[in-house]
C-alpha cells in the first residue's frame, strides 16, 4: 500500500497548483499524501482576494477537515500560512482542538510547523521573506514575534502576479536578499510559492537552515505521524542529525 | 480530480503513472456507502467540487468514481457536462475513460472484477452493454466487514482476476478507483494473455490522451504503453 507507513492529509487553498506536486516530491517511501481543497471565495493566487479567501476558508474549515478525515489520515495539515496569521495562536489552537475532537485526527498547520522547526533547530533570530504585500508581511512578522522569535530582517517580493508562478530564481534571490549575518535561519513564508526546489541550495549557500512553509509542514506532519522526517536533498531540517 | 471522500488509492496511483510535467490536483465529495442512493447523491455536488479545482486553472477535470459514473448509462457524460457548464473547463468521468479504453483495445467482451455489492455490479453491466460492451463474467469481491476496499493487497486482486480466466474474453477490467490494482496489471496481462485495465489506469490514460499527451508509459499494461 502506498501509505503503509503513514497517510498525510492536506487542506489546501482551492487555487493552488503548488502543494500537491511538492508534497508528492517530498513524501518518503511508504508515505502517501492526500488532499482536500478548502471552500473559499475570492480571486486566487492574488493579493487582492486573499482577505476574503481567508475569511471563507476559516468559516468552512471544520467541514473541509471533516471531509478529508473520512480517508483516515494519520495527521491533517492546514496548508496555508496566511490563514494561520489571521487566526493567531489562540484561535488556531481552539480550531485545531475542535477538529481533533470531531475527527479524532491530529490537526497541525504550516505555520505551527514552522515554529516547531525553528524550535527544533534552536533558532531565535530569523530572517523573513514573503510573496505577500507589506501588510501581510508585517502580520507574518508579528506572528513570529508572538511565538518568541526575533525577526532580524524582512522583505517581500515585488510585482507578484501569481505567487504560484514565482520561478526559482526569484525565490532563491529572496532568500539571499533577506539573510543577515545575525540571522540563525531564513524563513520563506507562503505554501503557494514554490520553494522545495531551492531549499537545499539556499541552505548550503547561506550556510544556515532555510525553512519554508511547505518544507516545514511536511517535516512536522511526518513527525506527528511517527515517521522519521529524514529526506535527503532539502536542507538540514530534513537531515539525519 | 474529483474523488470520493474515503479514497486513499487514486492519488498515489495517479502520481505513479503521470509523466514528467503533468500534475494531478484533488478535491473530495462525501461518499459513505457504496449503494446506489449514496452514489447518486454524490454526483449532485459535482459542480461545487469542480469549481474549487477550476480555480487552480487545471486543464481538465475528471469526476473519478467508477460506481457513481456508471450508475446510469449516461451519468458520467451528464456529470461531465454539468462540470463543463459550471466551470468552463473540459471535463470527463471514469465511465468515459473506461469505454474509450476498451474501444481503443477493441474489446467487446470483458470480464469484470470489483469490490462492489451485486446491485452496483449489475448497474455497471447495464452501463457497458449500453455502450456495446458485453460483460461475459463478473464478480464482486467484498473485503471483510468493516475493512475498506484498499485493505485488499494487490496480490489478492491478482489471484481473483486469475481465477476469473475466461476463454473468449477480449479484456479484463478491475473496477473501482479505491482498489490497489495498478501494480499487478502488467503481470496479469502476461498470465491472462489479454489486455487488463483498471479504473485508475484507464482514467490516467484517457486524461493524458485527451490532453494531447501521447507518452508511452511502461509498467501499467498495454493501454498506457501502446495506445
Amino acid at each position: 500500500m502506498a501509505g503503509w507507513r503513514a497517510k498525510l492529509g492536506f487542506l489546501v487553498p482551492a487555487g493552488t497548483p503548488t502543494v500537491e506536486p511538492e508534497m508528492f516530491q517530498l513524501a518518503p517511501r511508504g508515505v502517501s499524501v492526500h488532499f482536500q481543497r478548502m471552500v473559499a471565495r475570492g480571486a486566487d493566487g492574488t493579493l487582492a482576494g486573499v482577505e476574503e479567501r481567508i475569511t471563507t476558508q476559516i468559516a468552512h474549515m471544520e467541514e473541509s477537515a471533516e471531509l478529508l478525515s473520512m480517508m483516515r489520515p494519520d495527521v491533517m495539515v492546514l496548508a496555508h500560512t496566511a490563514t494561520s496569521y489571521r487566526l493567531g495562536r489562540k484561535d488556531e489552537e481552539a480550531l485545531a482542538g475542535r477538529i481533533r475532537a470531531r475527527t479524532g485526527i491530529p490537526f497541525i498547520s504550516a505555520f505551527g510547523s514552522v515554529i516547531a522547526a525553528l524550535e527544533h533547530l534552536g533558532v531565535k533570530r530569523v530572517a523573513l521573506g514573503t510573496p505577500y504585500d507589506e501588510k501581510l508581511t508585517l502580520q507574518a512578522k508579528e506572528n513570529l514575534e508572538s511565538r518568541g522569535r526575533e525577526v532580524v530582517s524582512f522583505d517581500w517580493l515585488r510585482n507578484v502576479r501569481s505567487i504560484f508562478e514565482e520561478p526559482p530564481t526569484r525565490v532563491y534571490g529572496l532568500g539571499r536578499k533577506v539573510d543577515r549575518p545575525e540571522a540563525q535561519a531564513v524563513f520563506l513564508s507562503g505554501v503557494g510559492m514554490p520553494t522545495i526546489e531551492v531549499l537545499d541550495a539556499l541552505d548550503r549557500d547561506l550556510g544556515k537552515p532555510v525553512i519554508s512553509s511547505s518544507g516545514a509542514m511536511m517535516w512536522n506532519a511526518l513527525r506527528v505521524a511517527g515517521v522519521a522526517p529524514v529526506i535527503p536533498g532539502y536542507g538540514r531540517l530534513f537531515s539525519k542529525d | 480530480m474529483v474523488l470520493a471522500s474515503k479514497n486513499t488509492v487514486a492519488e498515489p496511483d495517479a502520481n505513479a503513472m503521470l509523466p514528467e510535467g503533468v500534475t494531478m490536483h484533488t478535491t473530495r465529495l462525501r461518499l459513505v456507502d457504496t449503494d446506489p442512493v449514496a452514489l447518486r447523491q454524490m454526483t449532485e455536488d459535482a459542480e461545487a467540487a469542480a469549481a474549487l479545482l477550476a480555480s487552480a486553472e487545471v486543464g481538465l477535470i475528471v469526476f473519478h468514481c467508477t460506481a457513481a459514473s456508471t450508475i446510469d448509462a449516461d451519468m458520467g457524460r451528464k456529470v461531465a457536462e454539468r462540470i463543463e457548464r459550471a466551470t468552463g473547463v473540459p471535463a470527463t468521468a471514469t465511465s468515459e475513460a473506461l469505454v474509450a479504453a476498451l474501444r481503443a483495445l477493441e474489446a467487446r467482451k470483458i470480464v469484470m472484477l470489483s469490490p462492489y455489492p451485486q446491485a452496483v455490479n449489475d448497474a455497471e453491466v447495464v452501463f457497458f452493454s449500453h455502450h456495446g460492451i458485453e460483460v461475459i463474467k463478473e464478480a464482486g469481491y467484498l473485503p471483510s466487514k468493516g475493512m475498506g476496499s484498499p485493505s485488499a493487497a494487490p496480490q489478492e486482486w491478482y489471484r481473483r482476476a486469475l481465477s476469473l480466466r475466461t476463454p473468449g474474453a477480449d479484456a479484463y477490467f478491475l473496477s473501482c478507483t479505491n482498489i490497489r490494482a495498478v501494480s499487478v496489471i502488467d503481470v496479469l496481462e502476461k498470465e491472462l494473455e489479454a489486455p487488463v485495465i483498471s479504473s485508475n489506469q484507464a482514467m490516467i490514460w484517457h486524461c493524458l490522451r485527451k490532453g494531447g499527451i501521447t507518452d508511452a508509459i511502461p509498467g501499467y499494461g498495454r493501454l498506457l504503453l501502446a495506445h
